[in-house]
């Protein structure tokens, strides 16, 4: 029997209307994604804020009070003064102070007789990055500070001419994200991941239930096919994921503000693709698994490394290549690149034809062995 | 009529009827237990923050033997990777857009003579900003790398002037900055202390969001409304047996960060274990409360995924830092069982904190954990009436 276009649509009004009925799942559907990316999109920075800096000045001169006002008027620390260094000895083990900085006495007269005057900096190293990026902030500070220092030492030398400048520059030009806030880059991931999350949880139960419920031998003796079958279970979940597609993307725009450099439409395109893919993640999972907590436990284990290795938050140039190369199978993976080219880089279908052949074959691949275990079902 | 037996005969009968339980099906066990290591083992390898590998396209306009000098400089670490030569802006503009580098350095024609000339040569880089955090990271590498350079070249200027010597009486501040706890500032040593939080937090609430709603599915429900046993009886009966197999999957998990990884344990281990403990109390309430509410195995477990996986990742500190998060949100981040036991885990692994420091990390997760529990006990009345 051939492949017949009006069983495929029974199946698939026939979900539609059994999805509708369950009121449970209505919130969960189309709230939840929305809450879930309003919530976590003010989470999702990686900027420097509020770095607690214990400053202990032994110094108290002019110099170290206006050192330690340039470094409170950056506005990225939280500094408390201390009386002794016991104190920020006992905050950074207790996790309350995350760096510590120590005017020395002494400091205003080394500089004065013209020498190098070291401030002594100790940093909680466990958040790697953040350290570096303090470090970095601080030693920008004590830069612009030093300078002018310098240039009043020529001076008097007699040698203004000469350049202090560095005989080599380096002049940066950033592009898509001039002021290299993560936000634009982080909340286009965090959407990526709520829809992944939503799409593979929904499809991961549909067959499994059946099996569960013993209705899948009363289909196996319909003139249904699995690809029917499969299929049917699809679409409705395929118009679903697009309204939360829509929803999410709102978000971001409406609610978040991130620039959409690229076609709207495009980006819709391109998420129906992606979601196919995961929607078929789900049913190839839900055809293997024999029972509901089995599929879940399954999906949960798939929907981890998903986030993880995809190059959402971490850098995937940094991975070994094996899993690079199990990544590839993700249809995140691509999606992430996907969903941040065309916020922040407007880049269209030219630029990301192979990411979108990639997932349309990976989505295939999923629904190709999802219909083919079912069919082995059948028999 | 025969008296009521005592609470902890009860609760011991439930404990062992929930223990033949899980023992009955190995393979679920096995699972609970082989599930965190293989996660562990995984991320830990594939999740890392550092910049070691920055992809780098070249435009080189002057071509010449200065300009090569520099970039052989800059290429020499292997940290940055050039991957391609371009030509023109538009080239660069299609690079970038297409990520094929992560940053374009131009060196402009005439780079030689004016180096020779001693005036500033200024070479240009164009960077990828869109993730902000990985282009300030890299863009500072090539910053210190191209200053580097430049030093060597200023210090040269100066011999050949004779005036190196006058360079040690210039005042400048400098920081001399030292780091505790993670001295060589690898992401790893951060990392995988949160990933024992965030995974062990997932199967928690996996684990504990099955089992009620399984009772009620299949209808066992029934004889334990009819019995008398109270409300927190039926709740510690569910919980505990979960609870030693998440303590159970706890050191599992702290052996291999410690022992494969090399993430030290600074802190006491008696510490560790009553956290850990005070933790999947809340973490498999959540599981526990989703699944009384919900009645059905497949809602309770697709909530427990959603309202546990994005938060305990975003929330928690493990990615994002909480100290950066908004007011509001670091209120709610309270709501977030990981939050807690990530802050106990980095304390004490990584830093080697007492009891007193972590006081309020402690505190707040007791209360939340009996808060949860409370909850349960209360909803499970409901639903059994």
């Amino acid at each position: 029997m051939n492949f017949s276009f009006r069983r495929l649509w029974a199946i698939a009004r026939k979900e539609l209307i059994q999805i509708s009925r369950d009121r449970r799942m209505l919130p969960m559907i189309f709230a939840s994604p929305v809450i879930q990316l309003t919530l976590l999109g003010y989470a999702a920075s990686f900027d420097l804020a509020n770095v607690r800096l214990a400053i202990l000045d032994q110094d108290r001169t002019t110099l170290s009070r206006s050192l330690v006002d340039s470094i409170e008027h950056s506005g990225t620390f939280l500094i408390t003064e201390i009386a002794s260094p016991a104190q920020a000895e006992a905050g950074m083990i207790a996790g309350n102070t995350e760096a510590f900085l120590t005017i020395p006495s002494g400091f205003t007269g080394d500089v004065e007789r013209g020498q190098s005057a070291a401030l002594g900096l100790v940093l909680d190293g466990s958040d790697s990055n953040r350290a570096i990026a303090t470090r970095a902030t601080l030693d920008a500070i004590v830069v612009r500070q030093s300078a002018p220092l310098a240039r009043i030492a020529l001076r008097e030398f007699g040698l203004e001419s000469l350049a202090l400048d560095p005989p080599l520059g380096l002049v940066p030009k950033i592009r898509f994200n001039p002021t290299l806030e993560s936000r634009p880059f982080m909340i286009p991931g965090v959407l990526a991941m709520v829809l992944t999350i939503m799409t593979m949880i929904l499809t991961a139960m549909a067959i499994v239930k059946e099996k569960e419920g013993g209705n899948i031998e009363q289909i196996a003796v319909t003139p249904i096919r699995a690809s029917e079958w499969i299929l049917g279970k699809l679409i409705p979940f395929i118009g679903i994921a697009l309204i939360d597609v829509v929803l999410v993307t709102a978000v971001a725009l409406l609610w978040f503000e991130i620039p959409l450099r690229g076609s709207f439409p495009l980006l819709v395109a391109l998420s129906s693709v992606f979601i196919t893919g995961t929607l078929g993640l789900g049913l190839l999972i839900s055809t293997v698994s024999s029972t509901q907590q089995q599929a879940m436990l399954t999906a949960l284990l798939m929907i981890l490394p998903m986030n993880m290795l995809s190059g959402i938050f971490y850098p995937a140039e940094n991975m070994p290549a094996v899993i690079r190369a199990f990544a590839l199978l993700s249809p995140l993976r691509w999606y992430g690149i996907v969903i941040r080219s065309i916020f922040l880089k407007g880049s269209t279908f030219a630029d990301l034809w192979d990411e979108t052949l990639a997932m349309a074959a990976i989505g295939t691949l999923f629904l190709s062995i999802a219909i083919a275990r079912t069919k082995r079902g059948f028999r | 009529m025969r008296s009521r037996p005592s609470s902890y005969r009860i609760v011991k009968a439930l404990l062992l009827k929930e223990y033949l339980h899980i023992f009955r099906d190995p393979r679920s066990l096995f699972a609970a237990f082989a599930i965190p290591l293989v996660l562990l083992t995984l991320f830990g390898y594939a999740i890392n923050f550092d910049v070691k590998r920055v992809t780098v396209a070249v435009w080189d306009q002057d071509s010449s033997a200065r300009s090569r000098d520099l970039l052989a400089h800059l290429f020499s670490a292997g940290t940055l990777v050039r991957v391609a030569e371009v030509q023109g802006n538009e080239a660069i503009d299609r690079t970038l857009r297409r990520a094929e580098a992560r940053m374009v350095l131009v060196i402009p024609p005439g780079f030689q003579r004016s180096l020779l000339r001693g005036e500033t040569a200024e070479i240009q880089a164009v960077v990828d900003g869109a993730d902000g955090s990985f282009a300030s990271l890299s863009l500072g590498y090539v910053q210190g790398a191209v200053a580097q350079y430049g030093r060597g070249i200023a210090t040269a200027n100066l011999r050949a002037r004779g005036l190196d010597e006058l360079a040690t009486r210039i005042p400048a501040i400098r920081l001399a900055p030292r780091t505790w706890f993670n001295e060589e500032l690898e992401s790893r040593r951060f990392t995988i202390p949160g990933l024992m939080a965030i995974i062990v937090m997932m199967l928690a609430a996996q684990l504990t969001s099955q089992c009620v709603a399984r009772e009620f599915e299949r209808g066992t429900i029934e004889p334990l409304i009819a019995s008398p046993l109270a409300g927190w009886e039926l709740v510690a009966g569910k919980l505990l047996p979960y609870v030693t197999i998440g303590v159970g999957q706890i050191t599992l998990v702290s052996v291999l960060a410690v022992f494969w990884f090399d993430v030290p344990f600074r802190g006491s281990i008696p510490l560790f274990v009553a956290g850990g403990a005070a933790f999947l109390v809340g973490a498999m309430g959540i599981g526990l409360l989703l699944s009384i509410v919900t009645r059905s195995q497949q809602i309770a477990q697709q909530a427990a995924v959603i309202v546990t996986m994005l938060p305990s990742l975003l929330l928690s500190g493990f990615i994002f830092p909480i100290a950066s998060m908004p007011v509001v949100l670091r209120a709610v981040s309270y709501g977030v069982p990981a939050r807690y036991f990530l802050s106990i885990v980095r304390g004490v692994m990584l830093r080697g904190a007492d009891t007193r420091a972590l006081l309020p990390d402690l505190l707040f997760m007791v209360v939340f954990a009996v808060g949860i529990t409370a909850l349960c006990i209360s909803r499970f009345k409901k639903e059994l009436r």
